[in-house]
C-alpha cells in the first residue's frame, strides 16, 4: 500500500470519527433534554456508556492523528 | 429509578396536569426485548472484529489499518448499544387518575406520546395476553385496554409488560374506580338487579346543550 493510499484512508477515518463525535455529543445533549421532558434521570451505568460513546471517538481521532503524523 | 420494570414514581410530575391528579402506574417494557437486541449486537461486534483481524493478519496488511477498522466498528457498536438502552429506558406507560399515556422518546430520532383522557372514554375491557412458553416463564405479556368512544372503539396496548397479570388487575380496578368517579353512562347493566338495564340520567335536552342547571 502506498503512502498516499494510507493517507487517504486515515483522512476518511478521521472524518468518520469527527462525525461520530458530534453525533455522540448531540445525542448526549438530547438525552438530557429527554430527562427533563419525561422527568426521570438515566441510571449511572447508562450514563457511563454515554460518556464512553463520547470518549471513544476522541481517543480514536488521537490515534489516527498519531498514525498520520508518524507514518 | 426503577424496580422490577415498574418505575418508581418520584420525578414523574411532568405528566400530572392538575393537583387532584394522581399517578397509578408507571411501567416500562420488560428487559427481554432489550436483551434480544443486545444479544444480536454484542456477539455480532466481536465476530466482525475477529474476522477483520484474521483477514488483516492473513493478507499481511498494515496493523495500523487493522487498528483503525477495529476502532470504527467499536464506535458504531457503542453508539448502537447506547441507543438501544436509552430507547428502552425512555419508553414508558403511564396511568394516572385522569389519563393513560404511552411516552416513547428516542432522542434525536422520534418523540411519540399517545394519550387517552379517561373522562372522554368508557373502558369496556382489560385483556391480558401471554402467548408462548417462554413468555410464561419470564412473565412477560401484553395488556389490551378497549375504550368505547362516542364514535368508535379503540384499543390501547401496553406491549411486553413485566408481570402483566398483576398490572392488568391493578389497571382494571383503577379504571373501574375512575369510571364510577367520572360518572356512569345513561344506561348500564345492573349486576344483581331484576332489570337488564337501569336508567341513570336524562341526557336530552339539557346535558346535550350543556345546560344542566336549567335554561338561561
Amino acid at each position: 500500500m502506498t503512502k498516499e493510499t494510507s493517507q487517504v484512508i486515515y483522512l476518511i477515518s478521521l472524518f468518520f470519527f469527527f462525525v461520530s463525535l458530534f453525533y455522540a455529543i448531540f445525542y448526549k445533549f438530547q438525552v438530557g433534554k429527554a430527562e427533563n421532558m419525561i422527568g426521570i434521570t438515566l441510571s449511572q451505568s447508562i450514563k457511563v456508556f454515554l460518556i464512553i460513546s463520547v470518549l471513544l471517538p476522541i481517543a480514536s481521532t488521537l490515534i489516527v492523528l498519531f498514525f498520520l503524523v508518524f507514518q | 429509578m426503577s424496580k422490577n420494570g415498574v418505575v418508581l414514581q418520584n420525578g414523574m410530575g411532568a405528566f400530572l396536569t392538575n393537583n387532584e391528579e394522581r399517578l397509578i402506574l408507571v411501567a416500562r417494557q420488560h428487559w427481554f426485548p432489550l436483551a434480544m437486541r443486545l444479544a444480536i449486537l454484542l456477539p455480532g461486534t466481536f465476530l466482525t472484529i475477529t474476522v477483520i483481524l484474521l483477514t488483516f493478519s492473513y493478507l499481511a496488511l498494515s496493523y495500523k489499518l487493522a487498528v483503525i477498522t477495529t476502532l470504527v466498528i467499536l464506535v458504531i457498536a457503542v453508539n448502537l448499544f447506547v441507543k438501544a438502552v436509552v430507547d428502552w429506558y425512555f419508553h414508558l406507560y403511564i396511568v394516572t387518575t385522569r389519563k393513560i399515556l404511552e411516552a416513547c422518546y428516542t432522542p434525536l430520532f422520534s418523540h411519540v406520546i399517545n394519550e387517552v383522557l379517561l373522562d372522554q372514554v368508557r373502558c369496556t375491557e382489560v385483556d391480558i395476553q401471554m402467548e408462548g412458553i417462554f413468555r410464561e416463564v419470564i412473565d412477560m405479556g401484553n395488556i389490551m385496554i378497549t375504550f368505547d368512544r362516542p364514535t368508535h372503539q379503540e384499543e390501547f396496548c401496553l406491549m411486553n409488560i413485566r408481570d402483566p397479570q398483576k398490572v392488568g388487575i391493578l389497571l382494571g380496578d383503577a379504571l373501574d374506580a375512575m369510571q364510577h368517579y367520572y360518572g356512569m353512562p345513561a344506561w348500564y347493566k345492573t349486576k344483581g338487579g331484576s332489570h337488564k338495564t337501569r336508567f341513570a340520567e336524562d341526557i336530552f335536552p339539557q346535558n346535550m346543550l350543556g345546560l344542566r342547571g336549567g335554561f338561561v
